[in-house]
């Protein structure tokens, strides 16, 4: 017996329901983007799935092409988002999600 | 791929993507999400995807020693890591609309089983760059270029906070020598007190 894309297709959904579910209820910064990490392996184990085991006439090579993409991708969100929250720990000294909401304050009240 | 390996292979990309997002020490989550790193790479190079698994690895190890260097070896970012905590107010809320979306992409995966591939009726997933891997590889290496640059400017520090970081430093340094210290006196007082109690 054998895995086929419907095996990849289910583990690629789960992974992605677990990744929004932390994105949606994580409160600490750090934990928000390893959730949103969890959250982009999910479309790269999907495309592997569908270009390895789809046993269709798919060329593997696009497939991990579009694959090697979305890693690639996920790993520029994880440096941007490190240097984000470096920066918010630096300018308000929390690591709490829900007290960025404050830096918007001034300007509100400017307005 | 043989369907009692992917099997393990899924538990463990499940249990360490869980564990990433409901544990609630940053320490023990990011240990998790290594191990996601490692159980997806191994899952990809058991499917064939070799490429894609050597990527996988050298990307998390990359991005790993990144966030390692700056949020644990450096002193003045290492409070980021040691925040409480938060209890999480809309858990609720969060694991329905969760699982409602997963539910949503499981009919969509169910409803277009014959695209997943070229050769199937419809519009396939794989051409959506018109079988041009080499774009896809080309864009890859230019959003790594956009986003190193991205990074830095953002993380980028003046000369002030740059003084400011290395008086942070060093206060640090002080107090934990000052702590060491401290710690000895006070075992050195405590073993004094027990000689002294064995002697009388």
């Amino acid at each position: 017996m054998t895995a086929g894309p419907g095996h990849f297709a289910l583990l690629s959904s789960l992974v992605f329901g677990l990744g929004l579910f932390g994105v949606l209820t994580r409160r600490d910064a750090a934990g928000l983007l390893m959730s949103m990490l969890v959250l982009f392996t999910a479309p790269v184990i999907a495309l592997v799935g569908f270009a390895h085991e789809g046993g269709g006439s798919a060329v593997p090579p696009t497939g991990d092409a579009l694959a090697v993409f979305a890693v690639v991708a996920a790993a520029t969100e994880a440096v941007a988002g490190i240097a984000l929250l470096l920066l918010l720990w630096r300018r308000i000294g929390s690591g709490d999600a829900s007290e960025f909401d404050d830096i918007a304050a001034p300007s509100d009240a400017e307005a | 791929m043989n369907a009692i390996l992917f099997d393990v292979l899924a538990a463990l990309v499940v249990a360490a993507a869980a564990g990433t997002v409901v544990q609630p020490r940053l320490r023990r989550a990011a240990l998790a999400l290594a191990g996601l790193a490692l159980a997806v790479t191994v899952l990809f190079l058991s499917a064939g995807a070799y490429a894609v698994g050597i990527v996988e690895a050298v990307v998390a190890l990359l991005t790993g020693a990144i966030a390692w260097g700056l949020l644990v070896r450096g002193r003045v970012y290492r409070g980021v890591l040691e925040v409480p905590p938060a209890a999480p107010r809309t858990r609720w809320v969060g694991g329905a609309v969760a699982g409602l979306l997963t539910l949503l992409l499981l009919v969509v995966f169910a409803l277009s089983a014959t695209d997943w591939h070229s050769g199937g009726a419809g519009a396939a997933l794989v051409t959506v760059l018109h079988y041009r891997a080499v774009y896809a590889l080309l864009l890859a290496i230019a959003l790594v270029a956009v986003g190193a640059g991205v990074a830095l400017l953002v993380g980028r520090t003046s000369d002030d906070e740059r003084e400011a970081d290395r008086a942070y430093e060093s206060r640090l340094r002080r107090e934990e020598r000052e702590r060491r210290r401290r710690e000895d006196r006070e075992a050195a007082r405590r073993a004094r007190g027990r000689r002294e109690g064995q002697e009388a």
